[in-house]
């Protein structure tokens, strides 16, 4: 069976003065799959991430989601179109309370005109922010600030906020890093059942042995480019992707 | 010289008038700052320049209900124009620059309106009475009701748009941090743009009450406003609307009652200064703020 190609980046490069932070990347994505993309620090993935969603304009490349060409576009109208992100750096509406900061995603295309005196609807807003604060697990927190919840808690926020606005893939940014045993089992399981669900998500992660458990296939991306793609068993043996994270020598 | 109650009360209402008038200034700078963490002192041009089209269009229909229209609507275009061409472009410079940009639109927007209206002080007499109420041994005047009523009642209704509102909701998403709520798939441009006409319309607004309640308008009335709505922000905390109004208050009251009593000491305005001064080094956060 053929499979339908969601996201697709062709000669995709960033260059920041003489840093080529991406340089002339190809990764297709299909339409249902966990994609992982790992690679060292440094290697351009949170730059790759701010490309897609629009933070960054490419130096050259296309962009191509849903047959659209995609780049250059402002980063509203790209999450408008399904491309939901998450930061690397948890970023909660601090002084919101947990339950206002879904809702506040949920509502995104109803702030101009008339309807932003509107009071918010039960079944279109309020019910779906709960919805989605219970697929998250923080039913419980919905009333507290934000700023008060400890960081696992906040990735799973930042998560139900990209949920809110529908969208067709969820770009995880290292959704793992800085959490404890417990919380990343939380997190993955949570991504699972996403995924079971039909979503296609692209997971940045600097945790390969999590990223490698997850991912249906995975790319390696280093000082700006790919070097190998495949199947995660695979992708964690070839020599290069050793070389790239210990160093030449290492490889045996 | 003899403290009664009725000295106090008129020296309250004075520093009520005057809180006013910062409030509504300051309002339109706290939400821009917090939503831009640019410094707007070009803000007070766009109360000069609410004044002027208030009085231009007074005289043209003899109606201060139209008039106040088109001063809002004036100050409204003003104020999304420099947002638009000057501060939107300058969000990824480091943030001395959209300051100086501001500074430079300040000084721009008086010399063009002195340039186009004239340096002198003009007349802004309207039909509205002129009448002064007195009440055991108080005098109020009706600008000055006038002047409190407005914007006081547009203050508050700023304050119930930002927490009874969807749009209030979206900008207190903005003020927090803007890329996110970008990534919410939130038009961010429109929802400054909305932030911008509610701030300089309040403004040009206020600048027209001003004209009323002291019957001129000057080309320069907004150097003094500009530098006082610096020293509100700073008591009420940079961003938070409701510290701007109490901020506001404090300033105007304070100011009016130090008049009163330590003119001969220290000059009005220099109160002001000091406080900010003092609340800089150890309060940087404003009086109501929470240190970061």
């Amino acid at each position: 069976m053929e499979r339908e190609v969601i996201l697709e980046t062709k000669d995709l490069a960033k260059h920041f003065g003489g840093v080529r932070a991406v340089d002339g990347v190809d990764i297709k994505v299909y339409r249902g799959e966990l994609l992982g993309i790992i690679g060292p620090n440094g290697a351009g993935k949170t730059t790759f991430f701010n490309l897609v969603t629009g933070f960054l304009k490419p130096t050259r490349g296309k962009i191509i989601y849903e047959g659209r060409e995609i780049q250059g576009l402002p980063p509203y109208r790209i999450a408008r179109m399904g491309i939901a992100r998450t930061f690397q750096i948890v970023r909660p509406l601090k002084n919101l309370t947990v339950f206002e900061n879904v809702l506040t995603a949920c509502g995104y295309r109803d702030y101009w005109g008339f309807s932003f005196v509107k009071p918010w609807d039960r079944e279109d807003y309020l019910d779906k922010a709960e919805r989605l604060l219970r697929e998250v697990g923080l039913e419980d927190y919905a009333y507290k600030q934000a700023g008060t919840l400890p960081l696992g808690h906040l990735r799973r926020l930042e998560i139900a906020r990209a949920l809110a606005i529908d969208p067709k893939i969820l770009l995880l940014d290292e959704s793992m890093s800085g959490m404890s045993v417990e919380e990343i089992e939380e997190i993955k399981a949570l991504i699972r059942r996403l995924r079971g669900k039909g979503l296609t998500i692209l997971l940045v992660e600097h945790n390969v042995p999590v990223a490698v458990e997850l991912s249906d296939r995975m790319y390696v991306l280093n000082f700006g480019r790919i070097i190998a793609e495949g199947k995660p068993e695979e992708v964690v043996r070839n020599k290069s992707v050793i070389e790239a994270y210990l160093g030449a020598g290492y490889a045996a | 010289m003899e403290i009664t109650a009725a000295f106090l009360a008129q020296e309250l209402i004075t520093g009520l008038t005057l809180g006013a008038v910062y409030i509504a200034i300051a309002l339109g700078l706290t939400i821009v700052y917090g939503i831009l963490e640019i410094l707007h002192i070009a803000h007070a041009g766009v109360y000069v320049v609410g004044a002027y089209v208030g009085l231009v269009s007074y005289v043209a229909t003899h109606s201060v209900l139209l008039a106040f229209l088109a001063a809002a609507a004036g100050s409204a275009l003003v104020g999304v124009v420099i947002e638009r061409l000057f501060y939107l472009p300058m969000l990824d410079k480091p943030r001395h620059i959209p300051l100086m940009i501001s500074i430079a639109l300040f000084i721009l927007i008086e010399e063009m309106v002195a340039n186009t209206a004239g340096h002198y002080p003009k007349a802004f007499q309207t039909s509205l009475p002129s009448s002064v109420y007195s009440c055991c041994g108080v005098l109020i005047s009706f600008q000055q009701i006038l002047l409190m009523a407005l914007v006081y009642a547009l203050s508050l209704a700023i304050w119930l748009i930002f927490e009874k509102t969807r749009l209030g909701l979206a900008s207190k998403a903005l003020i927090q941090d803007l890329e996110v709520a970008e990534a919410m798939g939130i038009e961010t441009n429109k929802i400054v743009d909305l932030n911008f006409i509610l701030g300089s319309a309040l403004a040009g607004i206020a600048g027209m009450l001003v004209g009323i309640y002291y019957g001129k308008i000057s080309p320069h009335m907004g150097d003094v406003v500009a530098y006082e709505s610096l020293v509100v922000i700073v008591l009420g905390g940079f961003g938070s609307i409701v510290g701007a109004v109490v901020g506001g208050l404090i300033l105007g009251v304070a100011e009016a009652f130090l008049a009163a009593f330590f003119s001969n000491i220290l000059p009005r305005d220099a109160f002001a200064f000091i406080v900010m001064i003092v609340l800089l080094i150890f309060r940087p956060q404003g009086l109501f703020g929470r240190a970061e």
